[in-house]
Protein backbone atom coordinates (compact mmCIF):
# COMPACT_ATOMS: atom_id res chain seq x y z
CA UNK A 1 0.00 0.00 0.00
CA UNK A 2 2.04 3.28 -1.69
CA UNK A 3 0.24 5.49 1.27
CA UNK A 4 1.79 8.52 3.09
CA UNK A 5 1.01 7.33 6.39
CA UNK A 6 2.09 10.47 8.55
CA UNK A 7 -0.63 12.03 10.26
CA UNK A 8 -2.04 15.27 9.79
CA UNK A 9 -2.47 16.12 13.01
CA UNK A 10 0.11 17.78 15.36
CA UNK A 11 -0.52 15.18 17.65
CA UNK A 12 0.54 12.38 15.39
CA UNK A 13 3.60 12.09 16.69
CA UNK A 14 2.49 10.23 19.92
CA UNK A 15 0.47 7.97 17.58
CA UNK A 16 3.24 5.19 16.37
CA UNK A 17 3.07 2.05 17.84
CA UNK A 18 -0.53 1.58 18.15
CA UNK A 19 -2.41 -1.24 17.02
CA UNK A 20 -0.44 -3.59 18.47
CA UNK A 21 -0.70 -2.35 22.11
CA UNK A 22 -3.91 -0.93 21.97
CA UNK A 23 -4.91 -2.81 25.17
CA UNK A 24 -2.59 -1.20 27.38
CA UNK A 25 -3.66 2.64 27.90
CA UNK A 26 -0.61 4.62 29.30
CA UNK A 27 1.61 1.62 28.12
CA UNK A 28 1.85 2.88 24.57
CA UNK A 29 4.41 5.31 24.70
CA UNK A 30 7.06 3.95 27.41
CA UNK A 31 6.79 0.79 25.37
CA UNK A 32 7.55 3.06 21.93
CA UNK A 33 10.48 4.79 23.49
CA UNK A 34 12.02 1.71 24.41
CA UNK A 35 11.37 -0.10 21.45
CA UNK A 36 12.71 2.78 19.56
CA UNK A 37 16.11 3.14 22.47
CA UNK A 38 16.69 -0.89 21.48
CA UNK A 39 16.22 -0.31 17.57
CA UNK A 40 18.35 2.23 17.83
CA UNK A 41 20.87 1.11 19.60
CA UNK A 42 21.16 -2.22 17.61
CA UNK A 43 20.46 -0.53 13.91
CA UNK A 44 21.60 2.97 14.40
CA UNK A 45 20.80 4.39 10.90
CA UNK A 46 17.53 2.34 10.92
CA UNK A 47 14.74 4.66 9.23
CA UNK A 48 12.51 5.17 12.80
CA UNK A 49 9.16 6.03 10.37
CA UNK A 50 9.90 2.59 8.54
CA UNK A 51 9.87 0.67 11.67
CA UNK A 52 6.40 2.59 13.05
CA UNK A 53 4.53 1.59 10.05
CA UNK A 54 5.04 -1.90 10.25
CA UNK A 55 4.04 -1.67 13.96
CA UNK A 56 0.90 -1.24 13.50
CA UNK A 57 -0.65 -1.95 10.33
CA UNK A 58 -3.62 0.51 9.99
CA UNK A 59 -7.31 -1.01 9.22
CA UNK A 60 -8.40 2.11 7.45
CA UNK A 61 -6.92 4.99 5.81
CA UNK A 62 -8.03 8.06 4.24
CA UNK A 63 -5.80 9.22 1.52
CA UNK A 64 -6.51 13.03 1.05
CA UNK A 65 -10.11 12.34 0.68
CA UNK A 66 -12.62 15.10 -0.85
CA UNK A 67 -16.27 14.75 -1.35
CA UNK A 68 -18.76 16.77 -3.08
CA UNK A 69 -22.27 17.11 -3.39
CA UNK A 70 -23.43 17.72 -6.42
CA UNK A 71 -25.99 19.99 -5.13
CA UNK A 72 -23.18 22.18 -3.33
CA UNK A 73 -20.74 21.61 -5.79
CA UNK A 74 -18.37 24.91 -4.45
CA UNK A 75 -18.78 23.53 -0.70
CA UNK A 76 -17.48 20.06 -0.15
CA UNK A 77 -19.02 17.69 2.64
CA UNK A 78 -15.49 16.62 3.20
CA UNK A 79 -12.26 18.13 2.31
CA UNK A 80 -8.68 16.88 1.62
CA UNK A 81 -8.94 14.72 4.67
CA UNK A 82 -5.94 12.04 5.46
CA UNK A 83 -5.88 9.73 8.56
CA UNK A 84 -5.05 6.43 9.83
CA UNK A 85 -7.35 3.96 12.05
CA UNK A 86 -5.37 1.41 13.39
CA UNK A 87 -6.67 -2.02 14.58
CA UNK A 88 -8.28 -2.37 18.29
CA UNK A 89 -8.73 1.29 18.43
CA UNK A 90 -11.62 3.45 20.12
CA UNK A 91 -12.27 6.89 18.23
CA UNK A 92 -14.25 9.66 18.52
CA UNK A 93 -15.75 11.33 15.63
CA UNK A 94 -16.68 14.65 16.74
CA UNK A 95 -17.89 17.59 14.81
CA UNK A 96 -21.13 20.26 14.37
CA UNK A 97 -24.18 19.09 12.18
CA UNK A 98 -22.62 19.64 8.45
CA UNK A 99 -19.26 18.86 9.87
CA UNK A 100 -19.31 15.79 7.15
CA UNK A 101 -19.78 13.27 9.74
CA UNK A 102 -22.51 11.82 8.35
CA UNK A 103 -20.38 11.83 4.99
CA UNK A 104 -17.08 9.75 6.44
CA UNK A 105 -19.13 7.18 7.74
CA UNK A 106 -21.25 7.10 4.61
CA UNK A 107 -17.41 6.84 2.28
CA UNK A 108 -16.53 3.97 4.62
CA UNK A 109 -19.16 1.61 4.30
CA UNK A 110 -19.07 2.80 0.45
CA UNK A 111 -22.52 3.97 0.19
CA UNK A 112 -20.82 6.77 -1.40
CA UNK A 113 -17.76 6.82 -3.26
CA UNK A 114 -15.22 9.70 -2.67
CA UNK A 115 -14.73 12.48 -5.25
CA UNK A 116 -11.00 12.47 -5.03
CA UNK A 117 -8.88 10.66 -3.19
CA UNK A 118 -8.87 6.85 -2.26
CA UNK A 119 -10.06 4.93 0.93
CA UNK A 120 -8.87 1.61 2.47
CA UNK A 121 -9.90 -1.22 4.37
CA UNK A 122 -7.89 -3.98 4.85
CA UNK A 123 -5.89 -2.75 1.86
CA UNK A 124 -8.67 -2.81 -0.15
CA UNK A 125 -9.20 -0.09 -2.12
CA UNK A 126 -12.82 1.39 -1.82
CA UNK A 127 -13.10 3.88 -4.54
CA UNK A 128 -12.20 1.11 -7.09
CA UNK A 129 -14.26 -1.80 -5.58
CA UNK A 130 -16.60 -3.90 -7.44
CA UNK A 131 -20.36 -3.23 -6.67
CA UNK A 132 -20.48 -6.73 -6.50
CA UNK A 133 -17.83 -6.75 -3.55
CA UNK A 134 -19.50 -4.39 -0.85
CA UNK A 135 -21.54 -6.87 0.32
CA UNK A 136 -18.56 -8.40 1.89
CA UNK A 137 -17.21 -5.29 2.94
CA UNK A 138 -20.31 -4.36 5.18
CA UNK A 139 -20.13 -7.87 6.85
CA UNK A 140 -17.19 -6.50 8.18
CA UNK A 141 -18.58 -3.46 9.35
CA UNK A 142 -20.95 -3.19 12.15
CA UNK A 143 -22.89 -0.01 11.80
CA UNK A 144 -25.25 1.57 14.69
CA UNK A 145 -27.49 4.44 14.11
CA UNK A 146 -29.46 7.14 16.12
CA UNK A 147 -32.69 5.49 15.86
CA UNK A 148 -31.70 2.20 16.23
CA UNK A 149 -33.37 1.14 12.95
CA UNK A 150 -35.05 -2.27 14.12
CA UNK A 151 -37.64 -3.95 12.06
CA UNK A 152 -40.89 -3.64 14.68
CA UNK A 153 -42.46 -6.63 13.15
CA UNK A 154 -39.81 -9.29 14.48
CA UNK A 155 -38.69 -9.83 18.43
CA UNK A 156 -35.32 -9.00 19.69
CA UNK A 157 -34.53 -12.45 18.86
CA UNK A 158 -35.19 -12.12 15.38
CA UNK A 159 -33.96 -8.77 14.55
CA UNK A 160 -30.42 -10.09 15.91
CA UNK A 161 -30.56 -13.78 13.40
CA UNK A 162 -32.08 -11.64 10.48
CA UNK A 163 -28.68 -10.39 10.34
CA UNK A 164 -26.76 -13.36 10.33
CA UNK A 165 -30.29 -14.94 7.92
CA UNK A 166 -29.60 -12.57 4.92
CA UNK A 167 -25.65 -13.27 4.93
CA UNK A 168 -26.82 -17.01 4.65
CA UNK A 169 -25.65 -18.24 7.69
CA UNK A 170 -26.96 -21.67 8.69
CA UNK A 171 -29.31 -22.38 11.64
CA UNK A 172 -26.37 -23.76 13.56
CA UNK A 173 -24.61 -20.55 13.50
CA UNK A 174 -28.23 -18.36 14.87
CA UNK A 175 -28.75 -20.45 17.49
CA UNK A 176 -25.88 -20.48 19.02
CA UNK A 177 -24.73 -16.70 18.07
CA UNK A 178 -27.82 -15.24 18.97
CA UNK A 179 -27.93 -15.89 22.61
CA UNK A 180 -24.38 -15.51 22.94
CA UNK A 181 -24.35 -11.79 21.58
CA UNK A 182 -27.72 -11.22 23.75
CA UNK A 183 -26.31 -12.12 26.58
CA UNK A 184 -23.29 -10.23 25.68
CA UNK A 185 -25.32 -6.85 25.71
CA UNK A 186 -27.33 -7.83 28.63
CA UNK A 187 -30.56 -8.52 27.36
CA UNK A 188 -31.05 -12.56 27.82
CA UNK A 189 -34.47 -11.59 29.55
CA UNK A 190 -35.54 -9.94 26.54
CA UNK A 191 -35.42 -12.38 23.77
CA UNK A 192 -39.15 -12.63 22.53
CA UNK A 193 -39.97 -9.26 23.53
CA UNK A 194 -40.84 -6.82 20.26
CA UNK A 195 -38.67 -3.74 19.99
CA UNK A 196 -41.86 -1.43 20.97
CA UNK A 197 -42.17 -2.85 24.51
CA UNK A 198 -38.21 -2.23 24.98
CA UNK A 199 -36.68 1.18 26.44
CA UNK A 200 -34.38 3.25 24.01
CA UNK A 201 -31.17 1.96 25.63
CA UNK A 202 -32.06 -1.48 25.27
CA UNK A 203 -33.72 -0.95 21.65
CA UNK A 204 -30.13 0.09 21.25
CA UNK A 205 -28.45 -2.74 22.52
CA UNK A 206 -30.38 -4.98 20.21
CA UNK A 207 -29.20 -2.72 17.73
CA UNK A 208 -25.60 -3.33 18.89
CA UNK A 209 -26.14 -7.25 19.00
CA UNK A 210 -27.30 -7.41 15.93
CA UNK A 211 -24.08 -4.95 14.73
CA UNK A 212 -21.45 -7.14 16.35
CA UNK A 213 -23.19 -10.81 16.03
CA UNK A 214 -21.74 -11.62 12.88
CA UNK A 215 -17.97 -10.65 14.85
CA UNK A 216 -17.28 -7.74 11.99
CA UNK A 217 -13.42 -6.50 13.11
CA UNK A 218 -15.11 -2.84 12.63
CA UNK A 219 -17.88 -1.28 14.80
CA UNK A 220 -19.69 2.22 13.42
CA UNK A 221 -21.80 3.88 15.44
CA UNK A 222 -23.26 7.29 13.99
CA UNK A 223 -24.69 9.27 17.45
CA UNK A 224 -25.76 5.93 19.33
CA UNK A 225 -26.39 7.67 22.04
CA UNK A 226 -27.90 10.78 20.44
CA UNK A 227 -31.60 9.43 21.42
CA UNK A 228 -30.83 8.38 24.99
CA UNK A 229 -30.67 9.84 28.64
CA UNK A 230 -27.08 10.25 30.30
CA UNK A 231 -27.16 7.54 32.16
CA UNK A 232 -28.54 5.27 29.14
CA UNK A 233 -25.73 6.60 27.26
CA UNK A 234 -22.98 5.79 30.08
CA UNK A 235 -24.39 2.08 29.87
CA UNK A 236 -24.52 1.86 25.96
CA UNK A 237 -21.09 3.88 25.93
CA UNK A 238 -19.53 0.50 28.32
CA UNK A 239 -21.41 -2.29 26.23
CA UNK A 240 -18.92 -0.50 22.82
CA UNK A 241 -15.68 -0.32 25.11
CA UNK A 242 -16.06 -3.65 26.28
CA UNK A 243 -16.70 -4.69 22.91
CA UNK A 244 -13.82 -2.69 22.17
CA UNK A 245 -11.86 -4.77 24.44
CA UNK A 246 -12.54 -7.60 22.54
CA UNK A 247 -10.40 -6.32 19.98
CA UNK A 248 -12.97 -4.95 17.66
CA UNK A 249 -11.93 -1.27 16.27
CA UNK A 250 -14.84 0.80 17.25
CA UNK A 251 -15.44 4.60 15.52
CA UNK A 252 -17.97 6.63 17.34
CA UNK A 253 -19.52 9.80 15.89
CA UNK A 254 -21.24 11.52 19.02
CA UNK A 255 -21.97 15.09 19.94
CA UNK A 256 -21.98 14.08 23.32
CA UNK A 257 -19.64 16.63 24.70
CA UNK A 258 -19.68 14.91 28.41
CA UNK A 259 -18.97 11.38 26.96
CA UNK A 260 -15.76 12.54 24.78
CA UNK A 261 -14.11 14.24 27.70
CA UNK A 262 -14.99 11.59 30.45
CA UNK A 263 -13.63 8.81 28.40
CA UNK A 264 -10.68 10.08 26.82
CA UNK A 265 -10.23 8.37 24.13
CA UNK A 266 -8.80 9.47 20.45
CA UNK A 267 -10.60 11.93 19.08
CA UNK A 268 -10.94 13.37 15.10
CA UNK A 269 -12.49 16.38 15.10
CA UNK A 270 -14.33 17.37 11.57
CA UNK A 271 -15.34 21.12 10.77
CA UNK A 272 -16.72 22.46 7.24
CA UNK A 273 -15.51 18.93 5.97
CA UNK A 274 -11.95 19.69 7.12
CA UNK A 275 -10.09 17.52 9.84
CA UNK A 276 -9.29 20.21 12.11
CA UNK A 277 -8.03 17.76 15.30
CA UNK A 278 -6.91 14.26 15.84
CA UNK A 279 -5.48 13.87 19.27
CA UNK A 280 -4.88 10.68 21.37
CA UNK A 281 -6.98 10.90 24.86
CA UNK A 282 -8.95 14.02 23.55
CA UNK A 283 -11.70 16.20 24.33
CA UNK A 284 -14.92 17.23 22.44
CA UNK A 285 -12.85 20.52 22.29
CA UNK A 286 -16.45 22.36 20.39
CA UNK A 287 -18.18 25.38 22.17
CA UNK A 288 -21.71 23.95 22.74
CA UNK B 1 -30.54 -24.52 -1.20
CA UNK B 2 -31.87 -22.57 1.79
CA UNK B 3 -32.59 -18.86 0.08
CA UNK B 4 -34.65 -20.23 -2.27
CA UNK B 5 -37.30 -21.27 -0.07
CA UNK B 6 -36.85 -18.24 2.04
CA UNK B 7 -37.49 -16.44 -1.66
CA UNK B 8 -40.59 -18.19 -1.85
CA UNK B 9 -41.72 -17.83 2.01
CA UNK B 10 -41.19 -14.23 1.16
CA UNK B 11 -42.40 -13.82 -2.34
CA UNK B 12 -45.75 -15.62 -1.19
CA UNK B 13 -45.59 -12.87 2.22
CA UNK B 14 -45.52 -10.13 -0.80
CA UNK B 15 -48.74 -11.61 -2.57
CA UNK B 16 -50.38 -11.33 1.03
CA UNK B 17 -49.30 -8.13 1.43
CA UNK B 18 -50.42 -6.63 -2.02
CA UNK B 19 -53.10 -8.93 -2.87
CA UNK B 20 -55.36 -6.38 -4.92
CA UNK B 21 -51.83 -5.23 -7.05
CA UNK B 22 -50.51 -8.68 -6.72
CA UNK B 23 -54.15 -9.87 -8.97
CA UNK B 24 -54.26 -7.13 -11.30
CA UNK B 25 -50.85 -8.32 -12.28
CA UNK B 26 -51.48 -11.57 -12.48
CA UNK B 27 -54.89 -10.44 -14.62
CA UNK B 28 -53.12 -8.69 -16.53
CA UNK B 29 -50.56 -11.21 -17.52
CA UNK B 30 -53.38 -14.00 -17.84
CA UNK B 31 -55.32 -11.98 -20.39
CA UNK B 32 -52.22 -10.90 -22.68
CA UNK B 33 -50.82 -14.72 -22.83
CA UNK B 34 -54.54 -15.95 -23.23
CA UNK B 35 -54.42 -13.26 -26.85
CA UNK B 36 -51.04 -14.38 -27.34
CA UNK B 37 -52.14 -18.07 -27.33
CA UNK B 38 -55.43 -17.72 -29.10
CA UNK B 39 -53.68 -16.11 -31.63
CA UNK B 40 -50.89 -18.78 -31.57
CA UNK B 41 -53.45 -21.73 -32.34
CA UNK B 42 -55.27 -19.37 -34.74
CA UNK B 43 -52.13 -19.24 -36.88
CA UNK B 44 -51.66 -22.83 -36.71
CA UNK B 45 -55.45 -23.41 -37.66
CA UNK B 46 -54.56 -20.95 -40.69
CA UNK B 47 -51.61 -22.87 -41.47
CA UNK B 48 -52.91 -26.25 -41.68
CA UNK B 49 -56.16 -24.47 -43.67
CA UNK B 50 -53.83 -23.25 -46.40
CA UNK B 51 -52.02 -26.59 -46.45
CA UNK B 52 -55.00 -28.13 -47.43
CA UNK B 53 -56.15 -25.73 -49.40
CA UNK B 54 -53.01 -25.67 -51.59
CA UNK B 55 -53.32 -29.75 -52.03
CA UNK B 56 -56.44 -28.98 -53.40
CA UNK B 57 -55.47 -27.56 -55.96
CA UNK B 58 -56.82 -29.07 -59.36
CA UNK B 59 -56.40 -27.47 -62.71
CA UNK B 60 -59.56 -27.52 -64.70
CA UNK B 61 -59.54 -26.90 -68.47
CA UNK B 62 -62.77 -26.33 -70.41
CA UNK B 63 -63.58 -27.74 -73.69
CA UNK B 64 -65.83 -26.64 -76.05
CA UNK B 65 -68.95 -28.34 -76.66
CA UNK B 66 -68.27 -29.99 -79.98
CA UNK B 67 -64.86 -30.60 -79.52
CA UNK B 68 -64.41 -34.24 -81.10
CA UNK B 69 -64.07 -37.13 -78.80
CA UNK B 70 -60.19 -38.43 -80.20
CA UNK B 71 -58.83 -34.51 -79.66
CA UNK B 72 -60.11 -34.74 -76.31
CA UNK B 73 -58.48 -37.67 -75.59
CA UNK B 74 -54.92 -37.00 -77.32
CA UNK B 75 -54.86 -33.72 -75.17
CA UNK B 76 -55.46 -35.21 -72.01
CA UNK B 77 -52.60 -38.09 -72.59
CA UNK B 78 -50.53 -34.74 -73.76
CA UNK B 79 -51.19 -33.31 -70.28
CA UNK B 80 -50.80 -36.85 -68.70
CA UNK B 81 -46.91 -36.52 -69.83
CA UNK B 82 -46.18 -33.16 -68.10
CA UNK B 83 -44.18 -33.11 -65.27
CA UNK B 84 -46.20 -32.76 -61.55
CA UNK B 85 -49.34 -34.10 -63.14
CA UNK B 86 -50.70 -36.68 -60.91
CA UNK B 87 -54.05 -37.57 -62.74
CA UNK B 88 -55.91 -36.21 -65.66
CA UNK B 89 -59.70 -37.17 -66.09
CA UNK B 90 -62.32 -36.14 -68.03
CA UNK B 91 -65.87 -34.34 -66.50
CA UNK B 92 -68.80 -34.20 -69.60
CA UNK B 93 -71.39 -31.77 -68.96
CA UNK B 94 -73.70 -33.89 -67.67
CA UNK B 95 -71.12 -34.67 -64.60
CA UNK B 96 -70.55 -30.94 -63.94
CA UNK B 97 -74.36 -30.41 -64.02
CA UNK B 98 -74.78 -33.18 -61.16
CA UNK B 99 -71.94 -32.02 -59.11
CA UNK B 100 -73.39 -28.47 -59.83
CA UNK B 101 -76.62 -29.85 -58.40
CA UNK B 102 -74.97 -31.35 -55.91
CA UNK B 103 -73.01 -28.46 -54.22
CA UNK B 104 -76.40 -26.54 -54.30
CA UNK B 105 -78.82 -28.64 -52.82
CA UNK B 106 -79.47 -26.13 -50.10
CA UNK B 107 -81.04 -24.02 -52.99
CA UNK B 108 -82.38 -25.72 -55.33
CA UNK B 109 -84.43 -23.24 -57.12
CA UNK B 110 -81.52 -21.83 -58.90
CA UNK B 111 -81.61 -25.48 -60.61
CA UNK B 112 -85.33 -25.07 -61.09
CA UNK B 113 -84.49 -21.73 -62.97
CA UNK B 114 -82.05 -23.64 -65.54
CA UNK B 115 -85.38 -24.60 -67.40
CA UNK B 116 -83.15 -28.19 -67.87
CA UNK B 117 -80.67 -26.39 -70.10
CA UNK B 118 -77.23 -27.02 -69.53
CA UNK B 119 -74.65 -24.05 -69.37
CA UNK B 120 -71.77 -25.85 -67.96
CA UNK B 121 -69.14 -27.08 -70.37
CA UNK B 122 -67.10 -30.19 -70.18
CA UNK B 123 -63.81 -30.13 -68.83
CA UNK B 124 -60.74 -31.80 -68.41
CA UNK B 125 -59.31 -31.68 -64.36
CA UNK B 126 -55.79 -32.50 -63.68
CA UNK B 127 -54.70 -33.06 -60.04
CA UNK B 128 -51.03 -32.26 -59.66
CA UNK B 129 -48.18 -34.11 -57.26
CA UNK B 130 -46.78 -30.88 -56.03
CA UNK B 131 -49.14 -27.63 -56.00
CA UNK B 132 -46.92 -25.36 -56.09
CA UNK B 133 -46.34 -26.45 -59.97
CA UNK B 134 -49.79 -25.18 -60.46
CA UNK B 135 -48.80 -22.17 -62.67
CA UNK B 136 -46.10 -23.53 -64.89
CA UNK B 137 -48.74 -26.81 -65.91
CA UNK B 138 -51.31 -24.52 -66.22
CA UNK B 139 -49.42 -22.24 -68.68
CA UNK B 140 -47.98 -25.43 -70.51
CA UNK B 141 -51.37 -26.88 -71.29
CA UNK B 142 -52.37 -23.30 -72.03
CA UNK B 143 -49.70 -23.36 -74.99
CA UNK B 144 -50.56 -26.87 -76.13
CA UNK B 145 -51.79 -25.90 -79.23
CA UNK B 146 -53.98 -29.40 -79.14
CA UNK B 147 -55.81 -27.76 -76.36
CA UNK B 148 -55.91 -24.48 -77.80
CA UNK B 149 -58.28 -25.95 -81.14
CA UNK B 150 -60.30 -27.74 -78.59
CA UNK B 151 -60.81 -25.04 -75.92
CA UNK B 152 -63.89 -22.61 -75.52
CA UNK B 153 -62.52 -20.00 -77.35
CA UNK B 154 -59.58 -20.41 -79.39
CA UNK B 155 -58.27 -16.89 -79.44
CA UNK B 156 -58.00 -16.93 -75.85
CA UNK B 157 -57.55 -20.12 -74.57
CA UNK B 158 -55.67 -19.23 -71.22
CA UNK B 159 -59.67 -17.80 -70.00
CA UNK B 160 -60.56 -21.50 -70.47
CA UNK B 161 -57.80 -23.03 -67.68
CA UNK B 162 -58.96 -21.89 -63.91
CA UNK B 163 -56.64 -23.41 -60.92
CA UNK B 164 -58.08 -20.92 -58.55
CA UNK B 165 -55.79 -18.03 -59.23
CA UNK B 166 -55.39 -15.84 -56.69
CA UNK B 167 -57.05 -17.62 -53.94
CA UNK B 168 -53.86 -19.08 -52.30
CA UNK B 169 -52.27 -15.82 -52.79
CA UNK B 170 -54.93 -14.18 -50.92
CA UNK B 171 -54.76 -16.53 -48.07
CA UNK B 172 -51.38 -15.86 -47.71
CA UNK B 173 -52.09 -12.13 -47.64
CA UNK B 174 -54.83 -13.10 -44.95
CA UNK B 175 -52.28 -14.50 -42.84
CA UNK B 176 -49.79 -11.62 -43.11
CA UNK B 177 -52.65 -8.98 -42.26
CA UNK B 178 -53.72 -11.47 -39.02
CA UNK B 179 -50.09 -12.20 -37.92
CA UNK B 180 -49.39 -8.05 -38.14
CA UNK B 181 -52.45 -7.37 -36.09
CA UNK B 182 -51.26 -10.03 -33.72
CA UNK B 183 -47.56 -8.75 -33.52
CA UNK B 184 -48.98 -5.52 -32.79
CA UNK B 185 -51.76 -6.62 -30.12
CA UNK B 186 -48.86 -8.85 -28.87
CA UNK B 187 -46.31 -5.64 -28.16
CA UNK B 188 -48.96 -4.12 -26.65
CA UNK B 189 -50.18 -6.71 -24.22
CA UNK B 190 -46.81 -7.01 -23.21
CA UNK B 191 -45.82 -3.66 -22.45
CA UNK B 192 -49.31 -3.49 -20.37
CA UNK B 193 -48.32 -6.46 -18.57
CA UNK B 194 -44.19 -5.29 -17.82
CA UNK B 195 -46.22 -2.03 -16.51
CA UNK B 196 -48.37 -3.92 -14.47
CA UNK B 197 -45.48 -6.30 -12.51
CA UNK B 198 -43.30 -3.43 -12.19
CA UNK B 199 -45.77 -1.49 -10.40
CA UNK B 200 -46.59 -5.14 -8.30
CA UNK B 201 -43.18 -5.04 -7.47
CA UNK B 202 -42.76 -1.45 -6.86
CA UNK B 203 -45.06 -1.49 -3.87
CA UNK B 204 -42.98 -4.78 -2.82
CA UNK B 205 -40.25 -3.06 -2.16
CA UNK B 206 -41.29 0.36 -1.12
CA UNK B 207 -43.40 -2.17 1.61
CA UNK B 208 -40.20 -3.72 2.49
CA UNK B 209 -38.04 -0.70 2.37
CA UNK B 210 -36.80 -0.89 5.67
CA UNK B 211 -35.75 -4.17 5.66
CA UNK B 212 -33.90 -4.14 2.62
CA UNK B 213 -32.01 -1.21 4.26
CA UNK B 214 -31.24 -3.49 6.80
CA UNK B 215 -29.91 -6.09 5.04
CA UNK B 216 -27.66 -3.72 2.87
CA UNK B 217 -26.39 -2.49 6.16
CA UNK B 218 -25.34 -6.09 7.39
CA UNK B 219 -23.98 -7.18 3.95
CA UNK B 220 -26.78 -9.14 2.50
CA UNK B 221 -25.35 -9.83 -1.49
CA UNK B 222 -27.55 -7.94 -3.94
CA UNK B 223 -28.56 -11.64 -5.39
CA UNK B 224 -30.26 -12.20 -1.84
CA UNK B 225 -31.90 -8.95 -1.94
CA UNK B 226 -33.13 -9.26 -5.17
CA UNK B 227 -34.15 -12.73 -5.16
CA UNK B 228 -37.86 -12.26 -3.27
CA UNK B 229 -38.79 -9.65 -5.94
CA UNK B 230 -37.96 -11.60 -8.77
CA UNK B 231 -39.42 -14.32 -7.47
CA UNK B 232 -42.87 -12.51 -6.74
CA UNK B 233 -42.79 -11.48 -10.57
CA UNK B 234 -42.19 -14.58 -11.84
CA UNK B 235 -44.59 -16.53 -9.36
CA UNK B 236 -47.27 -13.82 -10.86
CA UNK B 237 -46.12 -13.78 -14.20
CA UNK B 238 -46.48 -18.23 -13.73
CA UNK B 239 -50.09 -18.05 -12.07
CA UNK B 240 -51.19 -15.65 -15.23
CA UNK B 241 -49.60 -17.66 -17.76
CA UNK B 242 -51.30 -21.16 -16.15
CA UNK B 243 -54.75 -19.61 -16.12
CA UNK B 244 -54.29 -18.54 -19.61
CA UNK B 245 -53.67 -22.32 -20.71
CA UNK B 246 -56.29 -23.67 -18.81
CA UNK B 247 -58.89 -21.04 -20.27
CA UNK B 248 -57.36 -22.11 -23.81
CA UNK B 249 -57.43 -25.87 -23.17
CA UNK B 250 -61.27 -25.21 -22.35
CA UNK B 251 -62.15 -23.09 -25.55
CA UNK B 252 -60.73 -25.67 -27.19
CA UNK B 253 -62.98 -28.91 -25.79
CA UNK B 254 -65.60 -26.86 -25.43
CA UNK B 255 -66.01 -23.97 -28.00
CA UNK B 256 -63.50 -25.41 -31.05
CA UNK B 257 -66.34 -28.52 -31.66
CA UNK B 258 -69.53 -25.54 -31.71
CA UNK B 259 -66.98 -23.74 -34.02
CA UNK B 260 -66.70 -26.79 -36.06
CA UNK B 261 -70.09 -27.70 -36.36
CA UNK B 262 -70.74 -23.98 -37.32
CA UNK B 263 -68.53 -23.81 -40.18
CA UNK B 264 -68.31 -27.42 -41.72
CA UNK B 265 -66.49 -26.90 -44.71
CA UNK B 266 -63.29 -25.70 -42.53
CA UNK B 267 -60.71 -27.68 -41.11
CA UNK B 268 -59.84 -26.46 -37.87
CA UNK B 269 -57.74 -30.07 -35.82
CA UNK B 270 -54.54 -28.84 -34.75
CA UNK B 271 -51.96 -31.68 -33.73
CA UNK B 272 -51.67 -32.11 -30.17
CA UNK B 273 -48.32 -31.75 -30.27
CA UNK B 274 -48.98 -28.04 -31.64
CA UNK B 275 -50.88 -27.06 -28.40
CA UNK B 276 -48.45 -28.49 -25.94
CA UNK B 277 -45.52 -26.55 -27.71
CA UNK B 278 -47.83 -23.24 -27.04
CA UNK B 279 -48.94 -23.82 -24.03
CA UNK B 280 -44.94 -24.59 -22.77
CA UNK B 281 -44.06 -21.44 -24.49
CA UNK B 282 -46.55 -19.25 -23.09
CA UNK B 283 -45.30 -20.55 -19.66
CA UNK B 284 -42.32 -19.48 -20.67
CA UNK B 285 -43.13 -16.54 -22.06
CA UNK B 286 -44.97 -15.24 -19.07
CA UNK B 287 -42.08 -16.11 -16.49
CA UNK B 288 -39.64 -14.79 -18.77
CA UNK B 289 -42.06 -11.25 -18.38
CA UNK B 290 -42.68 -11.64 -15.25
CA UNK B 291 -38.64 -11.74 -14.30
CA UNK B 292 -38.30 -8.71 -16.86
CA UNK B 293 -40.90 -6.54 -15.73
CA UNK B 294 -39.51 -6.98 -11.86
CA UNK B 295 -35.90 -6.83 -12.85
CA UNK B 296 -36.83 -3.10 -14.31
CA UNK B 297 -38.44 -2.28 -10.88
CA UNK B 298 -35.39 -3.12 -8.52
CA UNK B 299 -33.83 -1.15 -10.89
CA UNK B 300 -35.97 1.59 -10.46
CA UNK B 301 -36.32 1.26 -7.04
CA UNK B 302 -34.13 -0.95 -5.60
CA UNK B 303 -30.96 0.60 -5.02
CA UNK B 304 -28.10 -2.34 -4.25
Amino acid sequence: MAIDRSRTAPQGAHRAAHGGHAAVPGGRSRNRAQLTNQLTQTLPELDVEATRAQLGQPVITFDHVTKVYPAQPNKPALADVSLQIYAGEFLFLVGHSGSGKSTFIKLLTREIKPSQGHIYVADEDLSSMRNWRVPYLRRNIGCVFQDFKLLPSKTVFENVAFALEVIGKSKHVVKTQVPEVLRLVGLQEKFGKLPDQLSGGEQQRVSIARAIVNRPPLLICDEPTGNLDPQTSRGIMDLLERINRTGTTVLVATHDREMVDNMRRRVIALERGRLTRDQDRGVYGFDV
Amino acid sequence: MSSIGYFFKESLQGFARNLSTALGSIITIFLSLLIIGVFFVAGSMLNNLMKSVESEVTITAYVADDAPEEDIQSVMSTISQMPDVAEVSFTTKEQALENFSNSMTSNPEIIEQLDGTNPLPASIDVELTDPQAVQSVASSIESDQAYVKISEDPENAGDSIKYGQGTVERLFQLTNYVRYIGIALIVLLIFIALVFINNTIRLAILARRKEIAIMRLVGASNGFIRGPFLMEGALHALIGSVLAIIVIQLLRTFALPQLENAIRFLDFTVPDMTYVMIYVGLAVAGVIIGLIGSAIAMRRYLKV
